[in-house]
């Protein structure tokens, strides 16, 4: 596998969490990613003038698995339970494009050089873009963590970024997996057990609205994502297909003579530039859309857990009223009951204002989000498309033109 | 070979001028009238391939260069195209008026291909006048379509009846508009029949659509589906082209079969066209025999010209196969992209319903109603590419295997002309045999076979 260089500091293409808060005491950023064999070397850069930080600046080399190690520290802390927790970001995914590369190396002897070179091309192109979106995913993460006001200062947080030797964090082997799914199951159902008892009312209708909405959201978000990739995915293959039609153009015009032949050159031509056009529409449409669609799917689960997870205070805190009557009729261990209960309202209090909070940040976040994202998708889609009429133009009225 | 072309006098209706001239120059003007039959689309890929059709009706005489006659073509069409546009006016009275000049062409080209006809079996039996008042009286002004396509009868014995409408100001039909009913095993009656007649003369035969089992049976059995409504626009799309192609060819036209088949109410039933009829399978004995035939054949090419032509036409045969399949490829990407687009659409409009933020429901709502007009488009491109791009190229890759019949029925011309000179030989042989041998009447029966065989030579 090749080594590619992420050249630092060029424009990210992440633009999924828009206008961070503005505070510049803790900047983090990827500024290099090397690529080899299975793994992704991230190189996580830190400017910070906090003080629990050694230095003011300093980078590290992460690897996937330590983001997600990271992550879940942070899912598993209690502290954090009324917070949305950034979703983590995707494996880097480059199977597709490693099988690609290998069937091409097996070499395809009906495949002429010039259409291999600009398939080895297209594939390296597409190799880059898959690699700057995984540097773009990974980034956002921090970048969502450094800007959270409570998040930020966590421990493992400031580990990860500063501590210099390799986390030595293995990956979940597969017993922790199975747990993890378990874990997942029990969690659903005890979430409908919850819902489902009669005797756990909603208070706030804020978040009776919120939770109808979430739910329903997440469906749909999911439903359309899942639909915006099959698009752009049969939109790749269109935009390859101009290829061979191409190339046989090609072949046809130097059999020809005189007019036909400077015809055919020019149609070739027209569907090779019509190739990259569209693909680059395709890989503007897959970022703007498909991965905004993705990232809020995300979002929208975390959220969903966030709720799940002040629901469970609610009905914690219900179990301990119940056990407190219990205790003050049984009059035994009052004081115990008494204490487990105010505990129990503290936290589900906490919980509810938070969750408040972080449930308004999430809309507003999403919206400034969608809005950023679907006003660029369209200025590139209508830069595109004029730039497609402009070409089809100028080559019909050259067809025509011709004597 | 300037000189060839240069059109004899006008009113000239001598036959014996007519002979004098090479068998090349018959067949330029020829090309030259389906030039002007067809202004409004002058497909240079066509050109090509009639070009060669006429140009493969005879050895051709050795000093022609290809490229120059190919650019003395297209000088001579344009001439001609424009002399047609002031004749597109249907001119009412047949007045065979030598004086008027724009008229030059056809009676140019009528006369010619009477001595065309001559030399194939007696088809016409009308006089050379009566030709020539008729391309006097008007341009090659037909148009057909094939439309409404319907479903006559029910279950297995079902078919689709075609509606062929023909519109056309030439005299030698009946009506000037006129439509009859049709079905496809009509067509490729039409098809063999022409075929049988002109196809070892080495005209180039446009061939029909092909016969679908699994498509015609899917209609007969009265699925409502899109596959099969599609399948019928196509083949009645096909139909038409077939239909103009053939018309365009200006000795087809003349022939009165064809006439019969776009005239007449009643046409008898063209039963061997059946697939598994007698005439049918006899077809396909005869496929597997000229297969075996053409690998025997060891023909000494001594025309480098067909040479080139051949390897040439195997090039273009290859190169138009490939682009088709990706051509085709390219659609049916299109189509699951508009598929997949208007699911997509729906799951927007979802979305922008769950959305309670209303600026934003509201743009979701609106990109979903511009992803389903993409759909509409894209499906609209599909559509287009297909009829369009992708049957065009399949029509050019059908009409090279005709003209790969051309060269293989001149090829078995040939080897039937090289075998009847060897037997003339062997016959000379026996004659001389027996002169020396003084055998009156064996003399004779051989001096008549030699006839015979200098007549099959000839």
């Amino acid at each position: 596998m090749e080594e590619h260089q992420e050249a630092g500091k060029e424009s990210k293409p992440s633009s999924i969490s828009a206008d961070l808060p503005g505070d510049s005491s803790l900047w983090v950023e990827i500024s290099d990613a090397v690529s080899e064999r299975d793994k992704v070397k991230f190189t996580v850069q830190t400017k910070s003038c906090l003080p629990h930080f050694a230095q003011t600046e300093f980078s590290v080399v992460r690897q996937h698995e330590e983001f997600i190690w990271l992550h879940d520290a942070f899912v598993e802390n209690e502290e954090y339970a009324g917070l949305i927790i950034p979703p983590a970001p995707p494996r880097p995914d480059f199977e597709a494009s490693r099988e690609k590369l290998q069937k091409l190396g097996e070499g395809d002897s009906c495949v002429t050089r010039e259409e291999f070179a600009k398939m080895k091309q297209e594939l390296e192109a597409e190799y880059l873009a898959i690699f700057k979106k995984t540097v773009a995913m990974h980034e956002v993460f921090l970048q969502r963590l450094a800007a959270h006001p409570t998040l930020r200062q966590d421990h493992n947080f400031s580990v990860f970024l500063e501590y210099g030797q390799d986390l030595r964090v293995r990956g979940k082997n597969r017993k922790e997996l199975l747990g993890g799914f378990l874990r997942n199951i029990v969690k659903s159902a005890d979430e409908a057990l919850i819902t489902g008892m009669s005797g756990l009312k909603e208070v706030d209708d804020f978040f009776e609205h919120e939770r109808t909405f979430l739910l329903e959201y997440h469906i749909r978000i999911q439903d359309a994502c899942l639909q915006a990739d099959r698009v752009i995915h049969s939109h790749k293959s269109l935009a390859e297909g101009f290829n061979p039609i191409s190339a046989a153009l090609n072949s046809l015009g130097t059999q020809e003579v005189n007019q036909l032949k400077t015809s055919f050159f020019k149609l070739a031509e027209l569907f090779e530039r019509l190739r990259k056009l569209e693909s680059r529409v395709v890989s503007d449409e897959d970022l703007k859309l498909s991965d905004l669609l993705r990232y809020y799917m995300r979002d929208s689960q975390a959220a969903k857990d966030l709720l799940y997870r002040r629901l469970r205070a609610l009905a914690d805190y219900e179990n301990a009223n119940k056990a407190l009557d219990k205790a003050r009729t049984r009059n035994r261990e009052v004081r115990t009951a008494e204490s487990h209960q105010q505990l129990c309202c503290q936290r589900f209090e906490r919980l509810s204002d938070s969750a408040k909070q972080e449930l308004m940040d999430f809309k507003s976040r999403r919206i400034s989000s969608f809005r950023k994202n679907l006003i660029e998708l369209a200025e590139l889609e209508l830069k595109h498309a004029k730039a497609s009429t402009l070409l089809l133009r100028n080559t019909l009225v050259i067809l025509k033109g011709e004597p | 070979m300037a000189a060839e072309r240069e059109p004899p006098p006008l009113g000239d209706g001598k036959p014996t001028d007519f002979e004098e001239l090479e068998e090349g120059e018959d067949l330029f003007t020829s090309t030259v009238s389906t030039l002007e039959s067809s202004p409004s689309s002058p497909e240079p890929a066509s050109l090509l391939a009639e070009d060669v059709s006429t140009n493969s009706n005879g050895p051709k005489p050795a000093e022609v260069v290809l490229d120059d006659d190919r650019e003395d073509l297209f000088a001579e069409a344009t001439e001609e195209v424009s002399l047609d546009s002031p004749e597109r006016e249907p001119i009412p009275s047949s007045e065979p008026s030598p004086a008027v000049t724009p008229v030059t062409p056809t009676t140019l080209i009528a006369p010619r291909i009477e001595s065309k006809s001559m030399s194939a079996p007696v088809i016409f039996d009308r006089s050379r006048e009566e030709i020539e008042e008729e391309a006097n009286g008007d341009v090659f002004d037909i148009e057909i379509g094939v439309s409404d396509p319907e479903k006559v009868g029910d279950g297995m014995n079902a078919y689709m009846a075609y509606r062929v409408t023909t519109k056309t100001s030439l005299s030698m039909f009946s009506k000037s508009e006129f439509s009859v009913k049709r079905r496809f095993s009509d067509f490729l009656g039409l098809h063999s029949k022409l075929a049988s007649k002109y196809l070892h003369v080495g005209y180039i035969v446009p061939p029909a659509p092909e016969k679908s089992i699994v498509g015609m049976t899917k209609v007969k059995v009265g699925k409502e589906d899109s596959s099969s409504t599609e399948f019928v626009e196509k083949r009645r799309a096909a139909l038409e082209r077939y239909l103009q192609r053939t018309v365009k060819h200006p000795t087809l036209l003349q022939d009165p079969d064809l006439r019969q088949f776009l005239e007449s109410s009643e046409l008898p039933r063209a039963v061997n066209t059946q697939a598994l009829s007698g005439a049918g399978i006899l077809r396909m004995v005869n496929k597997a025999a000229d297969a075996v035939n053409k690998m025997t054949i060891k023909m000494n090419e001594s025309d480098a010209w067909f040479e080139e032509k051949q390897q040439q036409f195997e090039n273009l045969d290859q190169q138009l196969r490939k682009l088709h399949a990706s051509v085709e490829a390219l659609v049916c990407h299109r189509k699951e992209l508009s598929a997949n687009t208007a699911a997509f659409a729906k799951s927007a409009a979802m979305l922008g319903n769950s959305e309670d933020h209303t600026a934003l429901s509201r743009a979701l709502s609106q990109l979903a109603e511009v992803e389903e007009k993409i759909d509409q488009l894209h499906q609209e491109q599909a559509f287009a590419d297909f009829y369009m791009f992708s049957e065009l190229l399949s029509d050019y890759i059908r009409l090279i295997a005709a003209v790969k019949g051309v060269f293989d029925h001149r090829m078995k011309c040939w080897q039937k002309w090289e075998d009847a000179q060897i037997t003339l030989l062997k016959k000379r042989e026996t004659e001389a045999k027996m002169m020396v041998a003084n055998k009156p009447d064996k003399i004779q029966q051989a001096k008549n076979e030699i006839r015979e065989e200098i007549e099959e030579v000839g």
